[in-house]
Order: C-alpha cells, then sequence, then structure tokens
C-alpha cells in the first residue's frame, strides 16, 4: 500500500466516520463511557424504526461498490484487456 | 453479544462479504491469494452449519421470529420470521452456494478481481436466504435487490467480452422493471391496509374491513405474478434468461439456473398464499396456465439450440413451468374445492411435489452447469457439434453430467422422477374437473418431450467419437470435480431413498398453507 | 369531492406508466435507465400519497421511500458501470446495436 496523501486522508476520515458512529450508536446499545449533555432521543428513531432495512441497505450499498469495483477493474496494467483463454471465439457459431 | 439463531446466517454472509476484501489484502501481501477462497468457503459453511440448527430448532419448537429494537409489528416495525418452508429453501441455497464457491476456486482463477465475486456471490446467497427469511413485505424487497445487484454483476463480471454486457444490460433492464412493478403492489396493498408485514395484510384482507374491490385486489395480485415472475422467467417475461445465462461465468450460470430463479417462485408463492388466502380468490388457473405455457414455449424453443449453455437455459425455464404449474394446481384445488375435504390433501400433495421439483432441479441444474462448465472450459468452445464426444475424454464430469440429464428428464431411479410424479398424480386426484385433468396430461406431454432432447444431449456428448480438435481433453481438476460428484451422489440418493426429502417438502408445504 | 391524495395516487400511477414508455421505447440506453429512475421515484410518491391519508403524516411511508430511493440510487449505479462497458465495446449507446444476442 502506498503512503501518499489520500491514503492518510482516507484514514483520517474513516477513523473521524468510526467516532461520529460510536457516538451515536452507543446510546442504543446502553453504554455510555463519556457522559454528553442531553439531547432529545431521535437517534433512536432514526436507527430503530425500520433498523433491519436500514442495515440491509448498507450492505446493498457494499455490494453496490464492489459491483462498480468489478465493472471498472484494470487487469494486469493500464488499460489491458484479459486474454480471451477462458471460452475461445463466439463469433462464428451465431447461427 | 448473543447472536438470535435465526439471524446467524444473515450475520455470518454478511460479514465474511465485508470481510472478504481486507482478505483479499492480505494475501496478496503474504503471496497466498487463496486465503480468500477458503475465507469465503469457511463463510459459506458456517451459514450452512447455522442453517441446519435452525432448521433443527424450528422442527422441535415452531415457527421463530426476530424483531431488531424497540418498534413492535403494529408501529410497523421490520419483523423476520423462518418456518419450514423459510428455512428449507435457506438450506437449497446456501447449499449450492458453498458448492459453486468450492468450484470456482479452480474454475475462476484466470480472472482478476476475483475479491469482489467472492464478495457479491456471498452477497448473493445472503439475499436469498433474506428473503426466504423476510416477514414484511418491504424488507422483502429489500433483500430482493440486493440479491438482483449481486446476480447482474456476476453475470456481467466478464466485462472484456461483448457477450456478458450485451446480455447483462438486459437482465438489469427487465429485472428491475419487474422488481418496481412488485414495489408498486407492495405499495398498493399498503395504500388498501396501512401496513406491510404479511401477517397483518392476510388478517385484515382476510377479515373484510378494508375498502378495496376484489377488482383492485387480483390487480395487486397480478402485479406481484408479474412483477416477480420475470425474475421467474415466465413466458412472456423470460427472454432476459436464454441471453443471461449462457453469458455469466458458469458457476455463476448454476447459481441463476439453481436457485436465483427459485427466488422468484417462493415470493411469488410466499406473498399470494399467506397475503391472500386461497379459498377466496382464485390465482391457480392463471398459474397453471401461465405454467403450462412456460413449459410448452420453451421446449419448443429448446431443441433449436446449438449453444449447450443455452438449451439448458431453456430447460430451467420449462422446470419453472412444472413448478408454477405444480403451485396452481395446489391453488386451483383450494380455491374451487373448498368445500371438499379432499382439498386440502390435495393441495399440500401438489405443493410438495412443486417443492420437491425446486430441490431436484437445484441440484440438476447445478449439476449440468458445472459439468458444462467443465466441458467448455477444455474445448474453448460452447457449440454441441464440436463439443460430441468430450464425455468420453473427461469421464467422471461426462458421467456426472449424463446423471444430471436423466435426473431431469424424469428417469425411475434418479431424484426427478419423484417430483414429476408427485405434480402429476395430484392434477389427476380430481376425476370430475376437466381442467386439472387437461393440464395434467400437458405436463405428460411436456415432460415426455423434455426427456427427448435431454437424452439426444447425452448421446452427442457421450456416445459419439470425439473430434480431433477435443481429442487433447483432460478430466478437470479435483477441486472442481468435488461439487459435482456430490451433486451426482445427491441426486442418486435422493432418488433410491426420497423418503426425507418427501417429508421435508410436505412439511413445508404445509408451512406455507398453515402459516 | 376529490381528496388530496386520491390525485397524488393518480399522478403517481400516471408517472410510472410514463417512465415503463421511457424504458420500452427509447432508443438511447441512458434514457432507458432514466425511465427506471422515473418509476422509482413515482413508487415513492405512490407511497407517501397513501401515508397522507390519515390526518397525520405516517412515519412508515417515509421510512420505506428513503430506503427505496438508496436503493434506486445503488441500481442505477449499476445500470450505468454496464452501459458504459457496454460503450467501450460497441461506440454508440444506441439500443438497437445489442443485437447480437438472438436465437
Amino acid at each position: 500500500m502506498k503512503n501518499g496523501p489520500e491514503n492518510q486522508l482516507a484514514i483520517i476520515t474513516v477513523i473521524l466516520l468510526a467516532v461520529v458512529a460510536f457516538t451515536f450508536v452507543s446510546e442504543i446499545l446502553g453504554a455510555t463511557p463519556f457522559s454528553l449533555p442531553s439531547r432529545p432521543p431521535l437517534e433512536k428513531f432514526l436507527w430503530t424504526y425500520r433498523g433491519l432495512d436500514v442495515i440491509i441497505q448498507g450492505f446493498i450499498v457494499f455490494a453496490a461498490a464492489a459491483a462498480v469495483a468489478a465493472l471498472f477493474r484494470v487487469e494486469k496494467g493500464l488499460g489491458a484487456v484479459e486474454e480471451v483463454a477462458i471460452e475461445g471465439e463466439l463469433e462464428k457459431e451465431e447461427g | 453479544m448473543e447472536i438470535p439463531l435465526l439471524v446467524q446466517p444473515l450475520v455470518i454472509l454478511f460479514s465474511t462479504a465485508a470481510l472478504t476484501p481486507l482478505i483479499d489484502i492480505v494475501g496478496k501481501q503474504a503471496k497466498a491469494e487463496k486465503i480468500r477462497d477458503i475465507f469465503a468457503i469457511a463463510g459459506f459453511g458456517a451459514a450452512f452449519y447455522s442453517l441446519m440448527s435452525l432448521h433443527w430448532a424450528i422442527s422441535s419448537t415452531g415457527p421463530q421470529t426476530y424483531i431488531l429494537g424497540t418498534f413492535g409489528v403494529p408501529a410497523g416495525g421490520v419483523q423476520l420470521t423462518a418456518d419450514l418452508l423459510s428455512v428449507y429453501m435457506a438450506l437449497i441455497f446456501c447449499g449450492i452456494g458453498l458448492l459453486v464457491a468450492i468450484y470456482s476456486v479452480r474454475y475462476m482463477e484466470v480472472d482478476s478481481g476475483l475479491d469482489k465475486y467472492y464478495a457479491l456471490l456471498l452477497t448473493l446467497v445472503a439475499g436469498m436466504i433474506g428473503v426466504a427469511f423476510a416477514g414484511d413485505f418491504f424488507n422483502l424487497y429489500v433483500f430482493w435487490e440486493i440479491m438482483c445487484i449481486s446476480s447482474y454483476t456476476l453475470v456481467s463480471f466478464r466485462k472484456y467480452r461483448w457477450e456478458p454486457v450485451e446480455a447483462g444490460f438486459k437482465y438489469l433492464v427487465m429485472s428491475t422493471v419487474g422488481s418496481l412493478l412488485a414495489l408498486y403492489a407492495i405499495s398498493l396493498l399498503y395504500g388498501f391496509t396501512g401496513t406491510v408485514n404479511l401477517k397483518q395484510l392476510s388478517t385484515m384482507i382476510s377479515s373484510g374491513q378494508i375498502s378495496a374491490s376484489p377488482l383492485s385486489l387480483y390487480f395487486t395480485i397480478g402485479m406481484i405474478i408479474t412483477g416477480f415472475g420475470v425474475t421467474a422467467s415466465m413466458v412472456p417475461l423470460h427472454t432476459w434468461l436464454p441471453d443471461a445465462h449462457p453469458a455469466a461465468p458458469s458457476s455463476i450460470s448454476a447459481m441463476l439456473s439453481g436457485v436465483v430463479i427459485k427466488t422468484g417462485v417462493y415470493a411469488i408463492c410466499r406473498s399470494l398464499f399467506t397475503i391472500f388466502s386461497p379459498a377466496s380468490f382464485d390465482y391457480g388457473t392463471v398459474l397453471m396456465i401461465f405454467g403450462i405455457l412456460t413449459m410448452t414455449v420453451a421446449n419448443l424453443m429448446a431443441l433449436m439450440q446449438r449453444d449447450i449453455k443455452r438449451l439448458l437455459a431453456y430447460s430451467s425455464i420449462v422446470n419453472i413451468g412444472y413448478i408454477l404449474t405444480g403451485v396452481g394446481i395446489g391453488a386451483y384445488a383450494l380455491s374451487h374445492y373448498s368445500s371438499l375435504k379432499l382439498a386440502t390433501p390435495i393441495a399440500i400433495f401438489a405443493l410438495m411435489g412443486a417443492m420437491f421439483h425446486i430441490l431436484n432441479h437445484a441440484v440438476g441444474k447445478g449439476l449440468l452447469f458445472l459439468c458444462s462448465g467443465c466441458f467448455v472450459h477444455e474445448a474453448k468452445t460452447r457449440d454441441i457439434p464440436e463439443l460430441e464426444g468430450i464425455g468420453r475424454k473427461m469421464t467422471w464430469t461426462g458421467t456426472s453430467f449424463s446423471i444430471g440429464l436423466l435426473a431431469l428428464a424424469g428417469v425411475p431411479p434418479l431424484s426427478g422422477f419423484w417430483s414429476k410424479l408427485f405434480i402429476i398424480l395430484a392434477g389427476f386426484s380430481l376425476p370430475e374437473d376437466s381442467f386439472m385433468k387437461f393440464i395434467s396430461i400437458l405436463v405428460v406431454l411436456n415432460s415426455i418431450f423434455a426427456a427427448s432432447y435431454y437424452l439426444w444431449l447425452m448421446q452427442r456428448i457421450m456416445l459419439k467419437e470425439p473430434k480431433p480438435k477435443i481429442a487433447s481433453a483432460v478430466e478437470a481438476p479435483a477441486s472442481m470435480l468435488l461439487p459435482i460428484v456430490v451433486l451426482a451422489a445427491v441426486t442418486v440418493v435422493i432418488g433410491i431413498w426420497p423418503g426425507a426429502i418427501i417429508s421435508l417438502a410436505e412439511s413445508a408445504g404445509r408451512a406455507l398453507l398453515g402459516g | 369531492m376529490v381528496e388530496p391524495w386520491q390525485l397524488y395516487a393518480a399522478a403517481a400511477s400516471a408517472a410510472v406508466i410514463i417512465g415503463m414508455y421511457g424504458v420500452a421505447s427509447k432508443r438511447n440506453m441512458l434514457k432507458t435507465i432514466i425511465g427506471i429512475e422515473i418509476i422509482t421515484s413515482s413508487i415513492g410518491l405512490n407511497f407517501l400519497a397513501m401515508g397522507s391519508r390519515g390526518g397525520i403524516a405516517d412515519p412508515l411511508a417515509q421510512s420505506i421511500v428513503v430506503v427505496s430511493m438508496a436503493i434506486g440510487a445503488c441500481v442505477a449505479a449499476v445500470a450505468l458501470s454496464i452501459m458504459i462497458n457496454v460503450f467501450r465495446h460497441y461506440g454508440s449507446l444506441d439500443l438497437r446495436k445489442l443485437r447480437r444476442l438472438r436465437w
């Protein structure tokens, strides 16, 4: 993994997102390690009403990201096409 | 944190899918790339074991439900429900997924982007198990969409050739419009009753307290059958299938033909039988007519094919026709003869035949597509005249291919015979109803017709002399042979001792009607 | 007396039909994908119209619409990726060029 500015920015963003998520979710799970000022219990509603749908929708976003990454992947160097070593030519059999 | 048994398979599969790209990076650093394949297979194995223990738990204590969070069902919360039908379907999905993952280790090794392949395969099976476990109609739609997105991408996985991308685009457009039609039906049902939970919808519609005319309810039934029927490849809506199944990599063709199209049939059955009680709504006639149409059109088209995978794709459509006809016979018996005491046993018998045929076709068609993947991998062509006789060079693969063809043709000591027999007997069980007898006679004729081209294919692949072009074909490697031999052995064992599977299928059919 | 929710539901049904016309009869692949998105949004409108029938807006309809919009976005992302791959092979976005798979 190359150490460029993009990687460091990505790592910082992921850490920040993890802290935000932990702050919101910890109140639902009942474990509050540090006392925050009291807020209206909105997060409990947002995260638990139809919570299963929201969680599975999160996995849909993951599957869509994997799909787009798979459909735009570059094989063996910039722009090279994988050798057609797998299923042979089809042009002559469209009869 | 204790994860309830009902959500364990989903949690295992989803977390394995999310972790597979990380394991791939670790494997590439350590120069041992097969770690991600072993990890994915371990995920499938753990999910299969968890489903077996869930099946044991449900058979002893009854259907299980699960609600996440504090909002219960009356307030609109999401409920997962597992009864014997759900766990029967989930076991089929996970079993075929496990065998396809073992097959993909050697079959896909020249492709790139394999971490995304295994992640998408895991989300595909997780989505299908979620559809089987959904107790809430919109939750079913969400799981359905994760299954569909994974399957569109896996069809177009080899994107450097024109055929998978063209087939993938066609499949995506048709299947998305179908799913959206089903979502429109969900919105209409929500408008009539104010809820999307399957059990609540059933109580509210059967009690007649809602302000909806029967015409609008039948319109909703039509939208559900059409919407889920696109993925289940019923005949006017089947045109994506003969393009998508040959274009996908063979392991994914086995998944698509074996289990993804069955999810469409399951969604039709579950939503219709649960929400609209079969005694008061007549959808059996429609399902039977579309089943016969599906069988006949696909049988005629299958004869004209020169491409081995396209022929197997058309035969998948034929088998979906058998399953839909079986389900239709059950619904017809319950709606037209609801006063007869014999109607419920006949319906359970027909549904048992249909559920058993789902298992037989999943095993058999998975076997056929995996074998044809081995053939095509060695011969580099999908043309049947050029593949003649390759079964003599690749003996294990050829023998298993023949066992699969004989099983799907309905030859007696193998498994396909029993399920077709049950569907036909259920159609003949009410002698005074000539429509059901006519439908059963058409099922028998289509079955004989399908057997003809299966045996023709077997003769060409196994009994002819190999051409010089494929004379250098060698047997497939052991890890590709293992799933093939396992599936062939399952076919033979179920054919000789069908008792255990018959009781499983019967309890699944009973759960569909009683739930 | 026509109530407001009936007008919204009728408009949503009309928009679904317009979306299906777009999917079925447009030559450009991008217009097909836009048609799919029109259908998704109008089904969301249908949900909200049905949800507004009591005096209070129903949170169930709103949650369903939010999740459905996210799913529609993911489907559009995958569809556009496949469309770009088709363009790389065929050189144009004309749907009539995709006719090599026939019988």
